[in-house]
């Protein structure tokens, strides 16, 4: 897999309406599913909620990163979708979450490439350069770009 | 002063990474110098060895799973924090930490 296969532009929305976090993650599921990276809106929905009640996901500044690791995951995939307005999420500083990074990562790993870069990823949202541009970003071609250039 | 630190999370795809971030971020910003070893889903990643234990001065697991090969840190005194601490304000848990010293 090369660097861009985790995510392209039909994986990502902007001005999403919702009104809550379930609402907000039922959005990427199903955005996820027809883009045709996972087997099961309602596996990989059920997954990122299962992971939410374990611990919030939502890491701040407006900002969360729900997650979910199960078989029926087709295509390691990032989705992004930003909120036209936030939604309560019981985040780490109790602010409303705008902007949602989602990961659809598969039980059964060929490879760690696809690992390696979600690291990346992990790791440069503690970047606030790099969550203001994702955070400031208007049009999916931005978002795409940002993300993706952290991968080269 | 010199840190250990061990983070892992159930998925170990994210908040593991996340915290190791942070807890490298704020160490810097507090003039100490870290080693952060994760466990995730890519296995152990950037072990600690017995040379950076020899050299260590305070050990911080932020962790909300078991730590492989904890055996190594028997002699240590290691102060746990939840995964979710490292990622929300790192500065914090390492100050924290070190005031317990």
């Amino acid at each position: 897999m090369n660097n861009s296969e985790l995510i392209n532009e039909s994986l990502i929305a902007l001005n999403v309406r919702a009104k809550t976090k379930d609402e907000a993650l039922k959005k990427v599921a199903n955005i996820a599913f027809n883009a045709g990276r996972v087997k099961s809106a309602k596996n990989y929905l059920d997954g990122l909620m299962e992971r939410e009640n374990t611990s919030t996901t939502g890491f701040g500044g407006g900002i969360a990163i729900p997650h979910a690791k199960i078989d029926e995951v087709l295509k390691p995939t990032i989705t992004v979708i930003k909120l036209k307005e936030a939604v309560e999420w019981k985040a780490m500083d109790d602010k409303p979450v705008q902007l949602l990074i989602a990961l659809a990562i598969p039980t059964k790993q060929e490879g760690t490439l696809h690992l390696k870069l979600l690291a990346k990823l992990s790791e440069n949202l503690m970047e606030e350069e790099f969550t203001d541009s994702l955070l400031s970003a208007n049009t999916e071609n931005e978002i795409y770009q940002t993300i993706t250039s952290i991968f080269e | 002063m010199n840190i250990v630190a061990v983070t892992a999370c159930p998925a170990g795809v994210a908040h593991t990474y996340m915290a190791k971030k942070g807890l490298e971020k704020a160490a810097k910003k507090l003039g100490h110098k870290i080693k952060v070893e994760t466990q995730g889903s890519m296995g152990i990643e950037n072990e600690i060895k017995v040379k950076d234990l020899e050299k260590a001065d305070l050990v911080i697991f932020a962790v909300d799973t078991k730590v492989e090969k904890a055996n190594r840190f028997d002699d240590k005194t290691i102060h746990e924090v939840p995964v979710a601490a490292a990622v929300k304000n790192a500065t914090k848990v390492i100050e924290d930490a070190t005031a317990k010293l």
